[in-house]
């Protein structure tokens, strides 16, 4: 009898919290929602999982969560913890990516930029909050809408402890964009707005494609040079596809790698959700911070393209500054789809692209800037 | 021990006592130069590439040398081919049955 009162106190049942259960529950939405809703779902459902794993009470005496030392996660973990995943990220993007609307509408770039507005807005809203300035310059940057970049930030600027919650917080906003960001769209714009039609892109040669990713990193680079390791990687990725020799290593950071490195990244982050890590004051207001940032971001592109129409001749449809947010490319296939809701002959998807690409330039640079400024 | 050194929630003084504004600020700034550089050298770039061409003339188009020898994928699909036609006659005689 001793030994199975011995055994049963070993099991998860006795240790299990309400807390775990409660984590458990939301990784199981998680997995639905990737599912169900087809919601991110290569992000999602690793990460869903990787929630119900994390939550799995922890057996004295053996090493298994992510946190316990010489465990087989933790070690997966590393590459998070030292920020060495976001980057192979970055290059299976890079490989991707086609920069081509950017290069035939640079004017277009500029809503990348101004879409960032809410990575620095939500740093301060952080800031009041009473969040340390190294810990809201990582928060802040869910608002770039760019979990890599997240998850970057916040594992060489915050602690071990914020990782889980930021990198949570910013996956499930990049998956609910098609919930978020179209009544902010709607709402500040008119429907006259929205049925603006834009000239076709103009036809892109070769050689621009391949000269764009060196001179984009060196300017990126040489301004902010906190964001080499991102920018870095992302213009390779992007140099091996455009450059029409490697076709071999572009075809495997565009496909193998990013897959093996999201399926790391994702279910590691899950498992770092521990309820007794993750269920947090702290976490509730990095959540609602997060969702500020994401609408502040959405915001900021829309009105930035009503501003430039003030002073341009072709006018530019404001939904598309709702792409700047670098959800690549979500955000953009929102653009379309409230575009053609109102005009189903208007497509707007290749010129949503543009700031959408650029957004991703966007808040790589600005988590270089926080890295350089918050880093030390 | 960090907890004690954590800022008082609900604060102004936590942004004012960060730099927050300033580095807001000149974040937004180096943010919006790295763009508007970018933006700037796209609109130079045919230009660029104008001049470029000139010095340095566009190659031919990148194309994988094809050996002389047909490759055994290409056998294959011959035989692909053979075989189809014969289920082809196959069927027709069988449908003239």
């Amino acid at each position: 009898m001793e030994i199975l009162q011995g055994f049963f106190a070993s099991t998860g049942f006795a240790n299990l919290s309400v807390g775990n259960m409660i984590m458990m529950v939301i990784g199981m939405v998680f997995v639905g929602l990737a599912i169900r809703k087809d919601y991110e779902p290569l992000l999602l459902l690793p990460i869903g999982f990787g929630i119900i794993v994390g939550n799995i009470p922890p057996i004295e005496g053996i090493a298994l969560s992510v946190y316990d030392e010489g465990s087989v996660l933790k070690y997966i973990y590393f590459g998070v913890l030292k920020g060495i995943f976001p980057p192979l990220i970055f290059l299976g993007i890079g490989a991707m990516t086609d920069f081509s609307a950017m290069l035939s509408n640079p004017r277009l770039v500029l809503l990348g930029a101004a879409a960032q507005m809410g990575i620095f807005l939500t740093f301060i809203g952080a800031l009041f909050l009473g969040f340390p300035a190294n810990e809201a310059g990582a928060i802040g940057i869910i608002g770039g809408a760019d979990g890599p970049t997240a998850i970057f930030l916040s594992a060489k600027l915050a602690g071990e402890d914020l990782v889980g919650p930021i990198a949570i917080a910013a996956y499930s906003y990049m998956a609910l964009v098609p919930v978020i960001q179209p009544p902010i769209m709607r709402l500040l714009t008119t429907r006259e707005e929205r049925l603006i039609r834009m000239k076709p892109p103009r036809q892109v040669s070769q050689r621009e494609k391949i000269i764009f990713p060196i001179a984009a990193f060196l300017i990126c680079a040489l301004i902010a040079p906190g964001a080499l390791t991102l920018v870095g990687m992302l213009f390779l990725g992007n140099l091996l596809k455009e450059s029409c020799v490697t076709e071999r290593l572009a075809e495997t950071a565009r496909n193998a790698l990013i897959d093996i490195v999201t399926i790391l990244l994702g279910f590691t982050v899950g498992c770092s959700t521990q309820a007794q890590t993750f269920l947090k004051a702290d976490s509730i207001k990095i959540f609602v911070l997060g969702a500020a940032a994401f609408a502040i971001a959405t915001a900021c592109g829309v009105v930035a393209a009503k501003v430039m129409n003030l002073f341009v001749k072709d006018k530019i449809n404001p939904l598309v500054g709702a792409a700047g947010v670098s959800a690549v490319p979500d955000s953009a296939r929102v653009v379309q789809q409230i575009g053609q809701a109102e005009d189903p002959h208007n497509f707007l998807l290749m010129h949503a692209m543009a700031p959408n690409v650029a957004g991703v330039i966007g808040s790589a640079v600005a988590a270089g800037v926080l890295l350089s400024v918050l880093g030390n | 021990m960090a907890a004690a050194l954590r800022p008082t929630p609900f604060q102004l003084e936590n942004i004012t006592n960060a730099d927050g504004l300033q580095i807001a600020f000149a974040g937004m700034a180096i943010v919006f130069a790295a763009l508007i550089f970018i933006s700037l050298f796209i609109v130079a770039l045919p230009k660029i590439l104008i001049v470029a061409n000139k010095i340095l003339p566009e190659a031919e188009p990148h194309i994988p040398v094809r050996s002389a020898k047909p490759k055994a994928a290409d056998t294959s699909s011959a035989g692909a081919e053979i075989a189809a036609a014969v289920a082809f006659a196959y069927h027709t005689n069988q449908e003239g049955d």
